[in-house]
């Protein structure tokens, strides 16, 4: 088959290890990561590029992404199938399967991850510097001080960034690594980070399965939605099925954000 | 003037500024539910219509409302005296699951703003705690927040346990949060969806008129 992929960078070195054992023709467009914090921007890129695709230049549109926040809903196959990981982010793909997110994260979904590919692009974990810009939240102390005084300077900072934090679910640092495309010395580095700041460190195994599959074609419904032609994405939202297909005269394709 | 003197304070977040502008405006015998209408309610809905559309952000909102609600101290048991009602009644939560707490805050303070007494449940609340809490407050408004696609299923669960708890009749629902849409909120049985704090202040208006 010739196929094409589209994907968030942090899945790189997994998506390339696998391009370079499969037996298919792949072709490769990757986004950048954080796009799930403008989840409009994201789903508008990917869909250029999924129309950038010609008719029959490609057998199928493989998408390296979960939901991301929404930023798959509404993606539309024109003429060329789509298929997706039934997962809600990125973290089901490096785990490898969505039954080993649903056991680690079912109790705390709100837990933060990283990755190899996290790590090597900038701040390491889901945690995003762009969202906090968006909010209004990337300033200091001293720049809130200068513009609104002191007293409300440490009101902002108490309000918004509270202690208590991390002593819930960013005292711990998650690290996922799939063996087969491990860096060498990322773990160490962000267990030296995360231990300096008082967090525990926790390194998970992920599988290579659920991308491997994805880029040889072994499409089960169980683990992946395929978008037929005048079909869309569409939100689930529970730990099993997550996404599913919907024809342009089920629904009117909505903005998620609109 | 004065009204005017507290509106330009409140919007930029000086608590003295507000407290004094108020003072002044009891003394010189103004009314109460004037100052709160033109004062201090005017300045929270100019500064939900500049969060909206991107003019000041989180930070301003948050300074804005600390002022407002030290406005309204001094205000309230004038309020009270002149047998003006809070406008209305709200308990907020972030669903079960789910520890993301600025959206829903920046609700909480908006809500307020507006002029209703908002019921902060926190983060992580669960079905049961959203069903005591309506059982304890009476609000007029129920507002669920969820930031993860993970999440949003919850807040079916909360309608549900409201509906199974007899109370569905009693709240409207609003929902809101970065993944959640208004089809969404249609799909789960909620009344209204709302993208952000400034559109939740807005529609939680109209629920209580």
């Amino acid at each position: 088959m010739r196929l094409k992929v589209i994907a968030c960078e942090v899945l790189m070195r997994e998506i390339c290890y696998c391009v370079a054992r499969s037996r298919h023709t792949i072709d490769l467009a990757f986004t950048k990561k954080n796009g799930h914090d403008q989840v409009d921007t994201l789903r508008q890129e990917i869909q250029s590029l999924i129309d950038a695709a010609d008719e029959g230049e490609y057998d199928a549109i493989l998408l390296g992404y979960g939901l991301c926040g929404n930023g798959t809903v509404g993606l539309e196959a024109r003429h060329t199938p789509l298929v997706i990981p039934r997962a809600h982010d990125c973290c089901t793909l490096f785990l490898g399967s969505k039954h080993k997110f649903e056991e680690l994260f079912a109790e705390n979904p709100s837990q933060p991850f990283s990755s190899p590919g996290y790590l090597e692009r900038g701040d390491g974990d889901v945690h995003s510097s762009s969202l906090r810009k968006t909010l209004g939240l990337d300033r200091s102390f001293e720049d809130y001080a200068a513009q609104y005084g002191e007293e409300n300077a440490r009101y902002i900072m108490d309000t918004l960034f509270p202690a208590f934090r991390l002593e819930t679910h960013e005292q711990r640092v998650l690290f996922i690594e799939i063996p087969e495309t491990a860096q060498e010395g990322a773990a160490q580095r962000l267990r030296a980070q995360a231990e300096g700041d008082g967090k525990d460190f926790i390194e998970i195994e992920g599988r290579i399965d659920l991308i491997r599959n994805l880029l040889d074609g072994n499409w089960n419904d169980h683990d992946y939605l395929q978008v037929p032609p005048g079909h869309a994405i569409a939100g689930v939202y529970d730990w099993h099925t997550i996404c599913r297909a919907a024809s342009s005269e089920e629904e009117p394709h909505e903005d998620p954000n609109s | 003037m004065v009204l005017q003197d507290i509106n330009q304070a409140l919007q930029r977040g000086d608590v003295n500024g507000v407290k004094q502008g108020i003072q002044e405006a009891l003394d010189s015998d103004m009314k109460p539910r004037v100052i709160l209408n033109e004062g201090l309610l005017s300045a929270m809905e100019t500064i939900g219509v500049k969060f909206k559309n991107n003019e000041v952000f989180v930070p301003e909102v948050l300074i804005a409302a600390r002022a407002m609600n030290a406005g309204m101290e001094l205000l309230k048991p004038k309020l009270v005296e002149t047998g003006v009602e809070p406008v209305g009644t709200a308990v907020l939560g972030t669903v079960k699951g789910d520890l993301h707490d600025i959206g829903k805050n920046l609700v909480r303070m908006m809500l307020e703003g507006a002029g209703l007494t908002v019921y902060d449940l926190g983060v992580d609340v669960s079905a049961e705690q959203f069903v005591a809490a309506i059982q304890e407050h009476d609000p007029h408004i129920v507002g669920l927040s969820a930031l993860l696609t993970t999440t949003m299923g919850e807040m079916k669960s909360v309608i549900q346990a409201i509906e199974e708890a007899g109370l569905r009749d009693k709240v409207k629902i609003m929902v809101g949060g970065a993944p959640v849409t208004s089809k969404f909120a249609v799909d789960i049985g909620a009344d209204v969806y709302a993208k952000d704090a400034a559109e939740a202040s807005t529609e939680a208006k109209k629920l209580v008129q």
